[in-house]
């Protein structure tokens, strides 16, 4: 496998055996598919950073405590 | 049916990846069936990225009034995240708070849903919702999106919602199709003058083969 093959992989969590149909491309095509997404997942990152944040303004001010704690790391224990 | 096919599933990655077709056209040589897999992989990662928040999210839903969770959702979240949280939702209380939503935000959330979860969520919907979303969705030109639902909504209900399509979004919605028993069965219902507009239509696009291979 490659090392396109092996940082696509990575990105997606998966086996690299998985990406097998991929392997025939060479290392730019792969990087720019790696690339985009990436790009998709820190679109992903930020919607919820930013979501979670504006969130909890909107939750009435005597549950906000709650609600932070509740959507913090580890909250829901 | 096998180029065509290609293209409606690199459509569909680069639909999952918010980027073009054209971005995504040395995948073209791979086969629909190896496309469809990498699509899977890629929506996999986007949508297990933030799981554990979205179902941190939801269970906070439950505590709070349907009425203010859509107003978070709608004026907080995004179309993004609330269809990330709504996938997270038991698919009654999903529906119970899309009645909370305004159509044209329930459209865009739509095409941030999941595909293995879009059939519980739109199957707890009022079907005059689903109608009004999947006119809005085939008017935005969100085709992916529109497939996908052929194959959970109601046939009764798509063929409403196609009405009045034109034959070129008729066309897109069939080849999008991710259920071909669903798209049969609903050409089947459509009105004469619909159906010959989406014939006319694929004999336009040189798809009319491709569209044969799967009507009733």
């Amino acid at each position: 496998m490659s090392e396109g093959l092996g940082r696509l992989a990575a990105t997606l969590a998966v086996a690299e055996d998985r990406l097998a149909p991929l392997q025939s491309y060479d290392d730019a095509r792969l990087r720019r598919l790696d690339e985009l997404i990436q790009q998709a997942l820190s679109a992903e990152d930020e919607a919820f950073a930013d979501g979670l944040e504006a969130a909890l303004r909107l939750v009435p001010r005597p549950l906000r405590a709650t609600a932070r704690k509740l959507l913090s790391p580890g909250g829901a224990a | 049916m096998s180029e065509t096919a290609t293209r409606v599933e690199i459509g569909k990655l680069a639909h999952d990846l918010a980027t073009t077709p054209n971005e995504l056209e040395f995948l073209a040589d791979r086969s629909p069936d190896e496309l469809a897999d990498l699509r899977g992989l890629v929506s996999q990662a986007i949508v297990g990225r933030h799981a554990a928040q979205a179902k941190l999210l939801a269970g906070l839903s439950g505590r709070l009034p349907p009425s203010i969770t859509a107003k978070i959702a709608s004026h907080a979240l995004g179309p993004r995240v609330s269809a990330r949280v709504a996938c997270a939702l038991k698919p009654e209380d999903a529906a119970r708070l899309a009645t909370h939503l305004e159509p044209e935000f329930l459209a865009r959330l739509s095409t941030w849903l999941a595909p293995d979860r879009v059939a519980s969520l739109i199957a707890a919907l009022p079907e005059d919702l689903v109608i009004d979303v999947g006119r809005r969705l085939i008017a935005e030109g969100e085709f992916v999106t529109v497939g996908r639902l052929v194959a959970v909504v109601p046939v009764d209900a798509s063929v409403q919602v196609v009405a009045e399509a034109s034959g070129g979004d008729l066309l897109q919605a069939a080849l999008y199709a991710e259920d071909r028993r669903a798209l049969a069965a609903l050409v089947d219902r459509l009105p004469d003058d619909r159906r010959a507009a989406l014939l006319q239509a694929a004999d336009d696009a040189g798809v009319r083969a491709e569209l044969d291979a799967v009507l009733p």
